[in-house]
């Protein structure tokens, strides 16, 4: 319980610096990146996670407050979703052909998944759970992070071979390495609520099981959280270290 | 028609430089960009210009290509030459990386 507090303070704390910081830099650059990736930060640390607690806490007290909460904590990480597949298409597909229509799509997929969920579905954990939709609504959000992880993972393997010719910024492959785990971690907490789902649902996890989720999933938070600041707000140690690596060569002129 | 990429310029320019045909040059081509990290879509004249120095003799000489060494020269060369006049094309739009380069500014 103590390590999951730790780590929904740490990665609230850590999107709320992030978010801020990025929308300052989006005010002076006008550019669109950093403005989906600052209001993403703010939807998912400081609305999405921050209510999905709440809703935990008031869940047995006040069943009312409870799903208002949750509902609230909905919306936010959907919005935190939407905002990272939309900086998907802007930064790594901007020439995919259909890759409006596949955005547009997706996206209300997945606000119409999270209705149904919110309309549906009370304060009863298990029975969400165990719902199709909302199996859907956990692919559909998922699948934003998969996305941007697995472009973002391949982009920084394809700078780290261009490394070794002196054409890339081990900094820069590096914080897009970063931002790729920290999106595969929040892709590994979805699927673990998923997995966890289906298993109930098809009798091979105990509801009791639920308990087991809460560490794991705090575990790919902290990576997250980990990730994100060495990312944005590495310590001049860390920079030093990497700009000292073998690989990491001054770029030659006019490239 | 508007100048070609640069991939496309380098693909004719080793295909008359080397006994490789059209399609054995845009083969040999892309993996020397493959393997340095590389898309032909993207790539620009000087990132090309370290390519075929440094990475296309390799491919060249797997090739069977005579003077691969030479060969790479002389294409490194002309486009050198050819970017410092302006006659290459270049790629259009913001690249990733220029992109997280710029979100380090916080």
């Amino acid at each position: 319980m103590l390590f999951s507090l730790l780590a929904v303070t740490a990665y609230c704390v850590v999107s709320l610096i992030l978010g801020i910081r990025l929308l300052a830099l989006a005010r002076r650059t006008r550019e669109l990146p950093e403005t989906l990736f600052g209001f993403s930060f703010l939807a998912g640390g400081m609305v999405g996670y921050p209510f999905n607690v709440a809703a935990g806490l008031l869940r047995s007290s006040d069943a009312t407050a409870g799903h208002i909460c949750y509902a609230i904590a909905q919306l936010g990480l959907a919005a935190a979703a939407i905002l990272s597949l939309l900086a998907w298409r802007r930064i790594f597909a901007p020439a995919l052909r259909g890759g409006t229509a596949l955005t547009i799509a997706w996206s209300l997929l997945l606000v119409s998944s999270v209705a149904i969920v919110i309309g549906t579905t009370g304060a009863d954990v298990t029975g969400r759970m165990t719902s199709p939709v909302y199996w859907a609504q956990l692919l559909l959000q998922g699948g934003c992070y998969a996305l941007s992880a697995f472009a973002s993972l391949r982009y920084a393997s394809m700078l780290r071979r261009r490394l070794a010719l002196g054409l890339a910024d081990p900094i820069v492959a590096n914080r897009m390495q970063l931002w790729g785990v920290s999106h595969a971690a929040i892709t590994g907490s979805y699927l673990c609520s998923l997995t966890m789902g289906i298993l109930i649902a098809n009798g091979l996890a105990e509801p009791g099981r639920l308990a087991l989720l809460t560490p794991l999933i705090a575990g790919f938070g902290l990576t997250a959280a980990t990730c994100v600041t060495f990312a944005f707000l590495p310590p001049k140690a860390y920079l030093a270290r990497l700009r000292s690596m073998p690989s990491s060569t001054q770029a030659p002129e006019g490239a | 028609m508007g100048d070609p990429s640069v991939f496309d310029w380098a693909c004719d320019a080793l295909e008359g430089a080397s006994p490789l045909d059209r399609l054995e040059a845009r083969g040999t081509l892309r993996l020397a960009l493959r393997s340095s990290g590389l898309e032909a879509t993207q790539v620009t004249a000087g990132q090309m210009r370290i390519v075929i120095e440094r990475r296309l003799p390799e491919q060249l000489r797997k090739c069977g290509v005579d003077a691969a060494d030479d060969v790479c020269s002389r294409i490194a060369k002309d486009l050198e030459a050819r970017a410092l006049a302006g006659g290459t094309g270049t790629t259009t739009g913001e690249s990733p990386e220029s992109v997280f380069e710029r979100l380090g500014d916080l």
